[in-house]
């Protein structure tokens, strides 16, 4: 025969209702988070994978953030080359009037004043600075201008290495131009200037009494000038490619992203539509539960005897 | 008529007994223990019809005889195994949870991830000083994280520690409750209340027993219990049946604790039983003593790592870059038997190499005398003194005699992010190259960083020029010629740098090697960090290895979690098995008592038919 065991009864009737009550607390903390996975003993090895992907997307937040300055840098690089283009297309359009022999010495001096307004105007913006207060055009030496006088009074790059390059995977891309790409380099041995030179040349021969020699600095001065006008626009180009590829990497960093949210949230969140039916059925059970016990507890022998 | 008197009178007493019994299994239906005691009714004794015996025609009624304790001894043997197996795993599983909190609760993981996207800005931005201070403070969150993990690590082995040393207690406390148990039993006579008693006392203290370590139990006459430790014919006797019990303690043995038998006369160590809480324990305190293993691994290899990587850079003042964390430090330990209450305040000074073998400091009537434990230096002194760099400052309320050991610590308690400033970090690469302006051919410079390279004596800033096809040269600024190149493809050294030429070069083409000054905007170093970061070791890289041992205490706990829950369930269907011959069911117990009352009432009816019966003989004599 067996009997049951009215203490043992009672105590697996209470156990089967914390049982459910735990199980329904699970559930409603799950829909209260929106996550299938809180603790790494829920599922090991989503939690690992979801360790991997949300360090992913840290580091590629940190890799979008390097590719803003990088573009930061690169857009004030061309902004400043623009600057500097305009003011060489207009010093080109001054050496062409001064080179018109009808001018008189008042007229050219008009025209010597404007130049050295631009060149003052480019020695500035030779030596711009980035949002960190870095010189744009000096290379990895950004503490000091970028251009300088030597001890003969030739003004020279005063710069070394290359500005610093954006770190994407494992290639990199320079982040902005540096002064002798741009702007030329002067070396008499091989008849080369750099703008610095070209102007204070073209300041020279606007002063020249000597009409002869004027024209023939003149004509050089423009040649010059010429040669500049190419070298800017190269320049401009180069920096407009390598924005062109920080943008391209950006937009890659952010379909990575899409796609790691994706697959976390794949890993990570409940699916509700699943979840609150469980928490119904849950509930539903418990209640039978709790009513059977109630009922059944209340039938005794002990009430029938008299 | 005299018989028919005393077989009502025996029946009234026997049914009364077994009515008081009745009401002692209601009165203990809810005691934990209690199993279920019936009155075995026998018919009384008759005689042989000697002098001496009457042979009564009509019986001679009915005897209350022994009570019996309801109970099935293989039954109650499965449920006290299945009780086991759900405390070892359920133990298991509740500190196997506290380690997944610590271990996920020190948030390593984000800090070291942290730590290299912090460098990641930095690279973006290398000249700006918000962008250092962040790198730095980022250091020094992953140092402390490391730091943390180890003090919770070593906080929750030693909870698992003194829980553990508690259940041997408490074992040893069982074991010799039973030894006594077995005495008062031989004493007792069997069949009693008092035997029934000490019988239940006996199975709430096997039970308790085997909640924390897995026995065998052989029952002898009496219910006296032999009780071995584990299963089979080898296993060790806990309880003899005659004599005291043999205490159990922890040591520390190859792999964590282990169990040992008789720890104060002939220790002998004994394999771990297969279930009971205390096998539970000790699994988890070894696998604490893993994890904390691996945090102090991983942060050995984090530190080595960082620092080596920024020795090789150049820092804001134009210096090569330091060590940017210390790995060691000092623990002090108040010796035991100190009978002052002074503390010892300690410092490291920077860059100090503390002796491995530590140190010890002690009091005595002449002051205090700080010493190495390898016997190779010692300092005396009336307060504060140094010595290898170790400054301590003890403080008052010392008695002489008392001492303090000096531990030194390594792995993740002794990282620390050494004392150094925004402009002090190795953001630039110790050199940097830029081509000339003029150069006519494609070629590219490869700068890397050698610290051994030593091809000529060190005078930057160098330019190499082409010469020719094939061939070039390199010279310091004044223009002599340091060396002569070869131009194959292949690496070539110069003094604390070496170089590769990519592309074709032309003649005369030039290119200039720089040491990087003071506010160099270069991020050459800190753009190698991230190799560090994706470098494979033992695991895997740092994070990966990180994350394996993360999930390798997640998926023992979620294993732990499901053998309990299992285990749970075993337990209760063999308890509710056992339960179903010792309990008490009220219902059944209400149905003896009408029986009982019933056969009570009916027997007292047998006395008044006697009493009729004698008054009728009664009637006939008068």
């Amino acid at each position: 025969m067996t009997q049951i065991n009215t203490r043992a009864a009672h105590t697996a009737a209470v156990a089967r209702m914390s049982d459910l009550s735990a199980q329904l607390d699970v559930v409603q903390g799950q829909i209260a988070t929106g996550r299938r996975v809180t603790l790494p003993s829920d599922d090991p090895v989503a939690f690992t994978r979801a360790a991997v992907l949300h360090r992913a997307q840290a580091a590629s937040d940190a890799s979008q953030r390097s590719i803003d300055a990088g573009a930061r840098r690169l857009t004030a690089t061309d902004t400043a080359l623009e600057g500097i283009s305009n003011l060489v297309q207009r010093a080109r359009e001054l050496a062409l009037q001064g080179a018109n022999g009808t001018l008189s010495a008042d007229d050219r001096g008009i025209i010597a004043t404007e130049l050295r307004e631009i060149q003052a105007s480019f020695v500035s913006l030779a030596d711009s600075r980035g949002s960190d207060g870095e010189r744009l055009f000096g290379g990895a030496a950004a503490d000091r201008p970028a251009y300088a006088a030597d001890s003969n009074g030739v003004i020279r790059w005063s710069g070394a290495g290359k500005a610093p390059p954006v770190p994407l995977g494992d290639t990199s891309v320079a982040s902005g131009v540096e002064g002798p790409d741009a702007f030329g380099t002067t070396d008499p041995a091989t008849n080369r200037e750099d703008i610095f030179a070209t102007l204070a040349n073209l300041s020279k021969a606007l002063a020249e009494p000597d009409p002869d020699l004027r024209d023939a600095a003149m004509a050089a001065s423009i040649g010059q000038i010429d040669g500049h006008v190419t070298r800017l626009a190269d320049s401009r180009a180069a920096a407009g490619a390598r924005l062109a590829r920080l943008e391209t990497e950006s937009e890659r960093l952010s379909k990575g992203k899409l796609a790691t949210e994706t697959d976390l949230s794949k890993l990570e969140s409940l699916d509700l539509t699943e979840a609150i039916p469980r928490l119904q059925r849950l509930m539903v059970v418990l209640q039978a539960t709790q009513a059977s016990f109630a009922k059944l507890t209340s039938l005794s022998l002990w009430d029938s005897l008299r | 008529m005299i018989d028919l008197l005393a077989i009502g009178s025996s029946g009234v007493r026997a049914y009364q007994a077994a009515l008081a019994q009745t009401g002692d299994n209601v009165a203990n239906a809810d005691t934990v223990g209690y199993a279920r005691r019936s009155l075995k009714l026998a018919t009384g004794p008759a005689g042989a019809g000697t002098p001496l015996s009457r042979d009564t025609a009509g019986g001679s009624g009915v005897v209350a005889g022994d009570i019996v304790r309801a109970g099935d001894a293989l039954k109650t043997n499965a449920a006290r195994v299945a009780s086991g197996d759900h405390a070892r795993f359920a133990a298991r599983s509740d500190w196997l949870g506290r380690l997944q909190a610590v271990v996920t609760g020190s948030n390593l993981d984000s800090r070291i991830g942290g730590f290299f996207d912090a460098g990641t800005d930095l690279a973006a931005a290398p000249t700006s000083a918000a962008a250092r201070t962040i790198f730095l403070d980022r250091a020094d969150q992953a140092a402390s994280a490391f730091r943390d993990a180890d003090e919770k690590l070593a906080g929750l082995g030693k909870d698992i520690a003194t829980a553990t040393s508690s259940t041997v207690d408490e074992v040893n406390a069982i074991t010799s409750a039973l030894a006594r148990v077995n005495d008062e039993l031989r004493r007792t006579q069997a069949g009693g209340s008092a035997a029934n008693s000490l019988l239940d006392n006996r199975d709430s203290l096997l039970a308790e027993l085997a909640d924390r370590v897995r026995i065998s139990v052989t029952e002898a006459p009496r219910g006296i219990v032999t009780v071995q430790i584990g299963a089979g014919g080898a296993a060790a006797i806990l309880v003899p049946g005659k004599g005291d019990a043999v205490r159990i303690g922890v040591r520390d043995g190859a792999s964590g604790a282990e169990l040992i038998l008789d720890p104060t006369h002939s220790a002998t160590a004994i394999r771990l039983p297969a279930s009971g809480s205390l096998s539970g324990l000790i699994e988890a305190g070894r696998q604490v003593a893993s994890a904390a293993q691996a945090v102090n691994l991983l942060a050995s290899r984090f530190a080595t790592g960082v620092n080596a990587w920024h020795t090789l850079g150049t820092d804001a003042l134009g210096d090569a870059g330091t060590r940017l964390f210390a790995t060691q430090s000092l623990a002090v330990t108040p010796g035991k038997a100190n009978a002052g209450s002074a503390s010892v305040d300690l410092q490291i000074a920077d860059g100090a190499v503390p002796d491995p073998t530590g140190y010890r400091l002690l009091r005595d009537a002449s002051g205090w005398t700080l010493s190495r434990n390898d016997g190779g230096a010692s300092v005396t002194g009336p307060g504060a003194m140094t010595l290898d760099g170790i400054s301590v400052q003890p403080g008052t309320g010392a008695r002489d005699g008392d001492s303090y050991a000096l531990d030194v610590r390594n792995g993740a308690a002794g990282i620390t992010l050494r004392p150094v400033g925004p402009e002090r970090l190795a953001v630039a690469a110790r050199f940097i190259s830029d081509a000339g302006a003029a150069n006519t051919g494609d070629a590219r410079l490869v700068l890397d960083t050698d610290v051994s390279a030593a091809a000529f004596a060190a005078a930057p800033p160098y330019t190499v020029t082409i010469t020719g096809a094939g061939s070039a040269t390199i010279a310091d600024a004044a223009g002599t010629v340091l060396a002569a190149l070869v131009l194959d493809g292949s690496r070539m050294i110069g003094a604390g740098f070496g170089f590769t030429l990519t592309g074709t070069p032309a003649t005369g083409d030039s290119f200039r090697i720089l040491a990087s000054a003071a506010g160099s905007s270069d991020n050459g170093n800190i753009r190698t960090l991230a190799r560090l970061r994706d470098s494979q070791g033992a695991g895997g890289t740092l994070e990966s290895s990180l994350d394996a041992s993360t999930a390798g205490i997640a998926s023992r706990l979620a294993e732990s979690d499901r053998l309990a829950a299992s285990s749970l369930a075993i337990k209760d269907d063999t308890a509710r098995a056992a339960d179903a011959v010792s309990g008490i069911d009220l219902d059944h117990e209400a149905a003896e008592l009408t029986r009982l009352q019933m056969a009570y009432r009916a027997n007292a009816q047998v006395i008044a038919a006697a009493r009729d019966l004698f008054d009728a003989i009664l009637g006939i004599a008068r």
